[in-house]
């Protein structure tokens, strides 16, 4: 594994078979992302975003092809521990509805992925109280979801994505549920990731504006749909 | 990852369903107090009963009546038979005695001394005889509790040195009378064979073939064995040399019967009550299956941030443990009071309380844990399997 192919996605097809309707929500999509790259994939609704993030994610499998992340082959392994530690050391997910659980306060949420791993509870509060801080909501520790805005619970999300120092963050669509002030403060808090941390990011997102600003890779499996949807934007 | 994380994880979760939880809990606190306290009461009948059964009918002997009665020649013969420790005859008549309130009827007992402790079934002659000595020769008798003390008051009615006349009925009836040697100790009434000591004047049995019966016949011949094993072929022994008629009974038979009895018994007021651990185990698995329905997004969630399905399954038991080990323990706790302070008459003076024995304790803990973890297995098996994409879209 090289860093320019750090990220491995070859040939993947993704089949919904119900009864007699076949959707193929993936069709042969291929592409490669370079350690620390921020890379934004774009596409209509339906167009297998989620799921592809999901299938780079290890929550999901192709009906065919091959996924490779940081030199593990994770389409071959079918192992519910192995694909769990690898959710749980080398992917950070980060929801468009957030995800909490809402009877947990911010850093007991932030400090769910380390249960597993057997962090001692002093440990886990100190690495979810920095993970806090690099998002910027250490004030809001204590608090529970129901008591933050969604712009901070999506920064508690992020908190949690990052808390067990991750290799990739999957975001699907991050900033979907903001008003476009906090959409900001979010992407603002993805690019530091990028920078200062280095973390490799892949993003879904509908937001053009934001993604063409950035100016990063972006990565368009569905050409003909995209094409038509950055038509619309430059009209506008 | 850790017990303690685990099992704070599930606790959080209880927590936040008060409702259900408490309901559960009651639910298995109430299935506890039914099935320890029938236990236990079960056992204590068991306790009570075996060493009553014991006590009145002379567990290791074996009781020959009937036909016209045993001579010495009879009891020579039973003695003789391999296994027989020792053989004794007991001769029975009614007799009346005058008390203060009146003539009541009393048994004449015509036993040796050395054979009454196994008899009334007490350990020695010293826990009988409460004042005097067991010196029953001639006309010197024992009296019970009953005739020498007031019942009602206590009052002493009769004394060591004092003389005691008795009517004996039939077709030479008279008037026969006693002194007193010793004054027995209160036994608690209904002991060997039928007769209670404490209503009963004890004699020497040359006495009785002299004065009451010149016929030296006894109504009863007691066979007393080494091993109560060998019953079964010492009671044939007996039946090949007892006289036409006799009756032959076996009280460490009857007692095993009587202890089979009250085993089934038990078992029966056991399945009674377990039927409240089964509808609680019905709740936690009604309950469990409603919370991962409610919980499925939750599921997901973890499963993304890289719970293993292992881990999602002893959450979900561990809520089973947790309800069912603090019902337990209340049900347990409510038991144990009831036991101490809650009692059921028997037997006329005695009170029956529930005998929470150290197995009993740990049945009462142990079944519902299993139960109820066999009922959320299922649910928590279909939380530890779900499929993390559709959990996460579930709504």
């Amino acid at each position: 594994m090289s860093d320019k192919e750090f990220i491995l996605i070859e040939n993947v097809w993704k089949i919904y078979k119900m009864d007699t309707i076949v959707q193929e929500a993936l069709k042969g999509v291929s592409f490669t992302v370079k350690k620390g790259e921020f890379v934004s994939i774009m596409g209509p609704s339906g167009s297998g975003k989620s799921t592809l993030l999901n299938i780079i994610g290890g929550l999901d499998k192709p009906s065919k092809g091959y996924v490779e992340v940081a030199g593990l082959r994770i389409t071959e392994v079918s192992n519910d521990a192995e694909l769990s530690r690898y959710r749980n050391e080398m992917i950070g997910f980060v929801f468009q509805l957030f995800y909490l659980i809402p009877r947990y306060t911010a850093l007991q949420n932030v400090e769910l992925p380390l249960i597993p791993r057997g962090v001692p509870l002093s440990k886990r509060r100190e690495m979810a109280l920095k993970a806090l801080k690099i998002v910027g909501l250490e004030v809001k520790a204590n608090s529970k979801p129901n008591q933050m805005s969604g712009g901070e619970q999506q920064r508690v999300a992020i908190a949690r994505a990052i808390v067990g120092n991750p290799k990739v963050i999957l975001a699907d669509e991050p900033t979907g549920n903001l008003d476009s002030k906090s959409s900001e403060v979010i992407m603002e808090v993805f690019k530091k990731l990028n920078k200062e941390l280095g973390v490799t990011i892949i993003m879904v997102t509908h937001n053009l504006e934001l993604r063409l600003s950035d100016g990063k890779v972006i990565k368009i499996y569905n050409k003909e749909e995209y094409e038509e949807l950055l038509e619309t934007f430059i009209k506008r | 990852m850790k017990l303690y994380d685990y099992a704070s994880l599930s606790f959080a979760s209880l927590k936040e369903r008060k409702g259900r939880t408490i309901g559960a809990i009651l639910g298995v606190m109430i299935a506890v107090i039914a099935l320890s306290l029938a236990l236990g009461i079960g056992q204590a009948f068991q306790n009570i009963f075996e060493e009553r059964l014991e006590r009145t009918f002379l567990a290791n002997s074996i009781l020959v009546t009937g036909g016209k009665g045993f001579t010495d020649a009879d009891l020579a013969y039973f003695g003789n038979i391999y296994g027989v420790r020792d053989v004794f005859g007991v001769a029975v008549r009614n007799v009346r005695i005058a008390q203060q309130k009146g003539e009541v009827t009393a048994t004449l007992i015509a036993i040796d001394p050395r054979w009454i402790p196994q008899f009334i079934g007490v350990n020695s002659l010293q826990d009988f005889i409460e004042e005097g000595t067991s010196d029953i020769k001639g006309l010197g008798v024992i009296v019970g509790n009953d005739l020498w003390k007031d019942p009602d008051t206590g009052t002493k009615i009769r004394d060591v040195g004092e003389i005691v006349t008795v009517s004996v009925a039939g077709r030479r009836a008279r008037e026969i009378t006693f002194y007193i040697v010793g004054l027995g100790a209160s036994t608690g009434g209904f002991r060997g064979m039928g007769a209670n000591p404490d209503n009963s004047i004890f004699m020497d049995p040359d006495a009785f073939f002299t004065y009451i019966t010149k016929r030296r016949v006894y109504n009863l011949a007691v066979v007393v064995v080494n091993n109560t094993e060998d019953v079964k072929y010492i009671i044939d022994e007996i039946r090949a040399v007892a006289p036409q008629g006799s009756r032959i009974f076996s009280p460490a038979a009857m007692i095993q019967q009587v202890s089979i009895f009250v085993t089934s018994l038990q078992t029966i007021l056991a399945l009674i009550s377990s039927v409240g651990i089964g509808v609680t185990a019905l709740w936690v698995f009604d309950s469990m299956t409603i919370s991962v329905v409610q919980r499925t997004k939750e599921i997901g969630i973890l499963k993304a941030i890289g719970y293993r399905s292992r881990d999602i399954l002893l959450l979900f038991l561990l809520e089973a443990i947790f309800i069912s080990l603090i019902g337990s323990i209340a049900g347990l706790t409510v038991s144990m009071i009831v036991s101490n302070f809650v009692g059921i008459p028997i037997f006329g003076s005695m009170v029956l309380k529930a005998d929470l024995t150290p197995t009993i304790i740990f049945l009462a803990v142990i079944l519902p844990i299993l139960t109820n973890v066999f009922a959320a297995f299922f649910p928590s098996r279909r939380a530890a399997n779900l499929n993390p994409v559709e959990a996460l879209r579930y709504e």
